[in-house]
């Protein structure tokens, strides 16, 4: 009687990334014909490398939309923290601790969201966008507007690496193992998609919807200083602009891409993976093809909506 | 028997309005409890406070023999008393397993899910209820009703529930799945558990309860064991009592020509049901007011007229030519116009002033050009507000500062300077206060003496039986009637609500 037609997990899996991995298999074709440069390990490896700081934002934008939520404010997180720890790094400050304290900050970043959303009941849209401008604000004043240069060795040796492809992709890979195995195997990942599926009725069981509303920003903050030690280690150097335009958009519609809703209730930690894949691509290949990087915009805008209108149509059926 | 719960003089007011006024409810270990009476009687609030979702004002609750305070929802569950909701909260997205475990799932250290022992657990548990035939890997969203329901139920059970409170919870259910459902609950009830179970269908009261406490107007009316010879004309003449009548003015106009008619038109309940055979008309000038018990399906027959939900067979007659009407828009162009349940919500924007919500319909008539004629705009707002009785000065303020009656007259007033020649009502008097309640009738009267034909979506029978020269009765057989103004009084109206008679007005 039980499980009378139930599909292998791969299976059921292909089913339901079928259109995400198709479209990525297109656009790669169609780049390997439109560019002889694209298809190459090199250049692989390259989207690979450009494709870490991506996934790690939205591996942490995961929890957020499952929730029910959204955070804006992680482009930010990202530039401000790195600009916390690359000032504690010159001034003399040990790594670690440097790092540390980091990580508290953007925790910190995260939980104000959280609480500020869940104890006012506001929406997190408004929150985090305010949050974005006090937090790049922040980041301004803390630099003076300047770039802040020379990175330890230890730090660059860890994040950045200096083999052919950096040790970042490594990094983000095993954060998004850990939050697969969070969201699919735990009674904090059920508790997050129960939040979005439906906030009362986790909450009329006894559910505390405001610490694990409070979490998942808190993992988003977690997750946006991660990003940030790479992108210091790729530039070593820390940029009070950076994450500024593109980064915090793909962070956002990477997921979405993948399956993921922006009305919450699901979580789909692959689909985050193959959506910043397509993102990447879609820049290597543009980028191969000579296509400036202000027409990437359009074109990456582009492929939002497209997503997006896949996925309410997907829905109706 | 022992007793499980115990209510003693429990009152709660909500504003001026006294919901429960020393109710008690005694609910015993192995029973099914039938909680009955009208709309609005008070049953909900009762339960609503057994389950923490409403603190009393006064009053005393003891669960197994000792005092409990029950502030919250999470205290009610710790005693085992919880909700089976009409609207299931179960989370659609998740499967039956989770469902079934939400808030208490088996995990090994670190908050790590043990998901085969909580799939073989869930098996067993919906397989002890006899209904071992539901997938525990199946999405909840994807299950009918009842299999829903019963996962609630075992939901509830897991959770160390004793004692369940179901809210009408077969009126989204074919006859087959009620009846499995009636069987879970009494396999839970064998085990010394208790069900309190709410309902308008009182066959199924009747051969499901055990005991009856019967509530009017927030005081207890009767306490009676099920029996043979319990009928449901008893469990009625208890629910309604003696009916006094209360003054609503009407006025008679010259009924003219069929305005809107229906023919055999059918559509499905947002529950599901389908009902089938809707007839009636209704003439300029005149009042039809169509009503039956809340859930019936009023709302949804209202909104397959303006073109909100699709008609699954049937016909409209507007001014004698049939209209497919597919959308609010072509409603309106056809003719009608509807005045929803949910003023606040839909009637009105709440930030502009009454004037502007009052003409918002009917601009194309007060323009020169594109501009508006500003002046004769406050002149005819004006002329309306004060056939109204309603306060100039209202008129010039936002409409999010009015009051319920006032608000429903600026949207009456919007439809009377409208084109409409049909207006339709969907719960007209939901949420004022009794005295405005008059004055809400007093103006659809007034509306029919205009020559419009007005239409009335009602749970309340007093209303309808005030205001309609004619009434349609939506029960859980169909759609009956109709019977003209004076063919029916308020005991008689109930009966036919509840299906208790099927005899056709003339």
């Amino acid at each position: 009687m039980l499980g009378t037609i139930r599909k292998s997990l791969a299976g059921r899996t292909l089913d339901r990334y079928r259109g995400v991995i198709i479209s990525l298999i297109v656009i790669n074709l169609f780049f390997t014909f439109a560019s002889e440069y694209y298809f190459s390990v090199y250049n692989m490896m390259n989207i690979l490398d450009h494709s870490a700081i991506s996934l790690i934002l939205s591996i942490g934008m995961v929890f957020v939309l499952a929730s029910g939520g959204i955070d804006l404010s992680v482009g930010s997180t990202l530039a401000f923290t790195g600009i916390i720890a690359a000032l504690l790094f010159v001034h003399g400050v040990p790594t670690l601790v440097a790092m540390i304290i980091a990580i508290l900050v953007g925790i910190g970043i995260g939980l104000i969201n959280g609480l500020v959303i869940s104890h006012y009941k506001l929406q997190p849209f408004i929150v985090t966008l305010a949050m974005l401008s006090i937090v790049r604000g922040l980041a301004l004043v803390f630099s003076g507007g300047n770039p802040i240069i020379g990175m330890p060795a230890g730090f660059l040796a860890f994040f950045a690496g200096d083999s052919l492809i950096g040790n970042g992709i490594f990094i983000a890979l095993g954060m998004t193992l850990a939050a697969a195995f969070v969201l699919e195997k735990t009674r904090f990942g059920t508790y997050v998609k129960a939040l979005g599926g439906s906030e009362e009725a986790t909450f009329l069981v006894g559910v505390k919807t405001s610490t694990i509303k409070i979490s998942v920003y808190i993992i988003s903050g977690f997750c946006a200083v991660m990003a940030s030690f790479l992108f210091m280690a790729g530039m070593d150097a820390a940029e009070p602009i950076a994450g500024l335009t593109t980064e915090w958009m793909e962070a956002i519609a990477a997921p979405i891409i993948g399956g993921n809703s922006l009305d919450g209730g699901k979580a789909y930690v692959l689909g985050a993976v193959l959506g910043v894949l397509i993102l990447s691509c879609i820049k290597s290949g543009l980028n191969m093809m000579g296509v400036g990087q202000h027409y990437q915009q359009i074109a990456i805008g582009s492929v939002i909506v497209a997503a997006v209108i896949l996925d309410s149509l997907r829905r109706k059926i | 028997m022992s007793t499980l719960v115990e209510m003693r003089s429990l009152k709660k007011n909500f504003g001026g309005i006294k919901a429960l006024q020393d109710v008690n409810l005694e609910i015993a270990a192995g029973e099914i409890h039938g909680l009955l009476g009208e709309n609005g009687a008070g049953k909900s609030t009762l339960m609503r406070i057994l389950c923490g979702l409403e603190i009393p004002d006064e009053g005393m609750i003891r669960v197994e023999g000792s005092e409990v305070a029950i502030h919250k929802p999470a205290d009610a569950q710790a005693l085992g008393i919880g909700m089976i909701p009409q609207e299931l909260i179960l989370i659609d997205g998740m499967s039956v397993t989770e469902n079934i475990f939400l808030g208490y799932e088996k995990c090994s250290r670190f908050g790590v899910l043990d998901q085969k022992q909580m799939r073989t657990r869930a098996h067993e548990l919906l397989d002890s209820l006899g209904s071992g035939d539901i997938d525990p890997d199946m999405f909840i969203g994807l299950l009918p009703k009842a299999d829903q329901q019963i996962v609630a139920i075992a939901r509830r059970i897991l959770q160390g529930g004793k004692v369940f409170i179901m809210d009408e919870p077969t009126s989204a259910l074919t006859e087959k799945e009620t009846e499995k459902l009636f069987k879970v609950i009494r396999t839970i009830c064998g085990e010394g558990n208790a069900v309190v179970f709410i309902s308008h269908r009182l066959e199924e009261v009747l051969e499901i309860c055990s005991r009856f406490t019967i509530l009017r107007d927030g005081k207890n009316v009767a306490s009676i064991p099920n029996g043979p010879e319990v009928t449901k004309r008893d469990l009625i003449a208890h629910m309604i009592g003696n009916d006094i009548e209360e003054e609503f003015p009407h006025t008679a106009a010259e009924p003219g020509d069929k305005v809107l008619e229906v023919a055999n038109l059918s559509f499905t309940t947002s529950q599901g049901r389908e009902v089938k055979d809707v007839n009636f008309h209704v003439r300029a000038g005149e009042v039809v007011g169509i009503t039956g018990l809340v859930g019936v399906g009023k709302t949804e027959l209202s909104q397959t007229l303006m073109g909100l939900r699709r008609s699954t067979g049937g016909s409209i007659y507007i001014r004698g030519k049939e209209k497919k009407i597919h959308s609010p828009v072509k409603a309106v162009r056809n003719g009608l116009g509807y005045v929803t349940e949910d003023r606040r919500g839909e009637g009105l924007v709440l930030g502009l002033r009454s004037l502007y919500n009052m003409t918002l319909g009917s601009l194309a008539r007060i323009v020169r050009g594109i501009v508006i004629k500003l002046r004769y705009e406050r002149k005819i707002g004006l002329d309306y507000a004060s056939r109204l009785n309603m306060k100039p000065e209202y008129v010039n303020l936002e409409a999010r500062k009015l009051s319920g009656g006032n608000q429903q007259k600026v949207v009456v007033i919007r439809q009377m300077m409208g084109d409409a020649d049909v207006i339709l009502f969907d719960e007209p008097t939901k949420g004022i206060d009794v005295g405005a309640k008059a004055e809400i009738a007093r103006l659809i009267s007034s509306l029919s003496g205009e020559q419009k034909g007005i239409c009335i979506f009602s749970s309340e029978p007093r209303e309808i039986l005030g205001v309609s020269d004619r009434i349609y009765v939506l029960n859980n057989q169909g759609f009956v009637g109709p019977y003209e103004r004076g063919d029916l009084d308020y005991k008689q109206l109930m009966a036919i609500e509840f299906g208790e008679s099927r005899t056709t007005g003339v």
